[in-house]
């Protein structure tokens, strides 16, 4: 009988420890699992807010090009195109250096001129207006006319709109590596490559400059490359950008014209461009 | 003494001492954690003092109920985040101090018996906090190692030892009643004892204010 009873104090004894190293292990399990979910929310909630961020940031800065566009438009040309009439205006007899009042005028002419260039490459309206390839077909012949660098535009496969959205991102960071190499690159070729496929679309802008390395760079151009691949990101494009010293460089964006873009909202609809 | 007395004691000694040592970097529950541990200590002793030269320790042990009751719902006040669990920890150390102060003059008078009209209510309380306590951490976690939270391992120690104590009880009854060997009862005692005082040790080495502060959120 004391036997049986031992017995069974035993075993309710090792029925107990059990359970409770049981319940500690599932403790931990579940506490485990709430770990992961709760890492997952907060990246999730962070990349979500990182997107904004940028999207806020973009936003701005398009804000601010506008402006600047339409400044230069409205303001600093006219004000230029009044100078030009009243250089026009002086007569032949009242000028004691007539060659320096028709070189004035020339320049004058050709200032108002390239900043009516720089206004439609600054402003998205121009861009929403003329559509990618109009636009970086003006661009590169701005570019060859000011004889920094030679740009060269191929375009491969048949075109189709984008999305202004997709195209003003498309669009800046063109700008973006043609500004990078005019800066650094010391580049004498710059060659900008539109193919498009039915479900692909490339970009890819090469340069024949001095190039560089990743760990090289300073912080202000680290910046710049970053913010390629960010409004790549944005749009749902990958930006790759491969460069080493003596080797130029080459920024390849990639995307599926077919994918559902992440950034849009109402005031840069997400329609295909003209 | 016997080893198993000694080896508890050095335990006791040990994790005070180390407490004692590491106190400033401690957040408050885990400094009222080695102040409790170092009462407990002080008590085993008295314990064993008063056992020898008066034959009777059983004042010791209603001042050692009425201190750990007191210390280690605290601690609990402590870890709790919620306002109606902190509330609910104030309302029972009254009423468990009025309990304990009534028993021990009344019902389980201090000069001759054990106070264990206190220590089953307080045992019970220490398990279910436990158990609201993993809750909590369940509700609120924290990206550090589980592993490495200092009150997910007092909070195993509580839970373990609280629910050990019914057991222990249980047995204890049985044993008796059937006038068995109680010498196996005494070493489960110490056992558990150990396995609790070095798992609370475990805890305090890992507690600094850092980690409690993500654990508080």
């Amino acid at each position: 009988m004391r036997d049986d009873g031992l017995q069974f104090i035993v075993m309710v004894a090792t029925a107990f420890f059990a359970s409770l190293a049981i319940f500690i292990i599932y403790f931990v399990i579940l506490y485990r699992n709430k770990q992961i979910i709760n890492k997952q929310e907060q990246e999730k909630l962070q990349s979500e807010f990182h997107q904004e961020l940028l999207e806020t940031r973009i936003e701005i800065q398009e804000q601010t090009l506008v402006y600047v566009s339409r400044e230069i438009h409205d303001n600093i040309t006219q004000v230029l195109s009044f100078v030009k009439l009243n250089l026009g205006m002086i007569h032949n007899e009242e000028i004691v250096n007539k060659k320096k009042v028709d070189e004035s005028r020339e320049l004058v002419a050709q200032t108002i001129n390239d900043l009516r260039n720089l206004s439609k490459s600054l402003s998205f309206e121009h861009i929403a207006s003329f559509g990618l390839i109009k636009t970086i077909e003006i661009e590169v012949e701005r570019i060859n006319n000011s004889g920094l660098i030679n740009a060269v535009l191929l375009i491969e496969g048949e075109t189709y709109p984008l999305g202004e959205q997709r195209e003003l991102v498309l669009f800046r960071i063109f700008q973006e590596a043609l500004n990078n190499t005019l800066k650094y690159a010391d580049a004498k070729h710059f060659r900008i490559g539109l193919q498009y496929q039915s479900e692909l679309f490339n970009l890819s802008l090469d340069d024949d400059g001095a190039g560089f390395s990743a760990k090289m760079l300073p912080d202000k151009r680290g910046a710049g490359l970053k913010n390629m691949e960010s409004r790549a990101t944005l749009i749902g494009a990958t930006a790759t950008i491969d460069s080493s010293p003596g080797k130029g460089c080459c920024v390849k964006v990639t995307l599926n014209p077919l994918e559902e873009q992440l950034y849009t909202d109402g005031n840069h609809p997400n329609r295909p461009g003209r | 003494m016997s080893i198993r007395s000694i080896i508890y004691l050095l335990i006791l000694l040990l994790t005070s001492i180390f407490g004692i040592v590491r106190y400033q970097k401690l957040a408050i529950p885990f400094k009222l954690l080695c102040g409790i541990i170092a009462i407990t200590f002080f008590v085993e002793v008295a314990n064993r003092f008063c056992a020898v030269r008066y034959h009777n320790s059983m004042p010791v042990y209603h001042i050692a109920s009425f201190a750990e009751l007191n210390f280690f719902l605290s601690i609990y006040y402590f870890l709790f985040n919620q306002k109606n669990t902190k509330k609910a920890i104030i309302s029972l150390i009254v009423i468990l101090n009025i309990c304990s102060i009534i028993n021990s003059f009344f019902l389980q008078p201090y000069r001759n018996t054990f106070p264990s009209n206190v220590l089953v209510p307080a045992q019970i309380s220490y398990a279910i906090f436990s158990i609201l306590l993993f809750r909590q951490m369940l509700l609120h976690p924290v990206m550090v190692n589980i592993v490495k939270q200092s009150v997910f391992w007092y909070n195993t120690a509580m839970l373990f030892f609280s629910s050990t104590m019914f057991l222990g009880l249980g047995v204890d009854n049985y044993f008796i009643n059937h006038k068995l060997d109680y010498h196996i009862i005494i070493i489960f005692g110490y056992c558990v004892n150990v396995i609790f005082y070095t798992i609370l040790a475990y805890s305090i080495y890992l507690n600094t204010k850092e980690t409690h502060t993500e654990n508080e959120r």
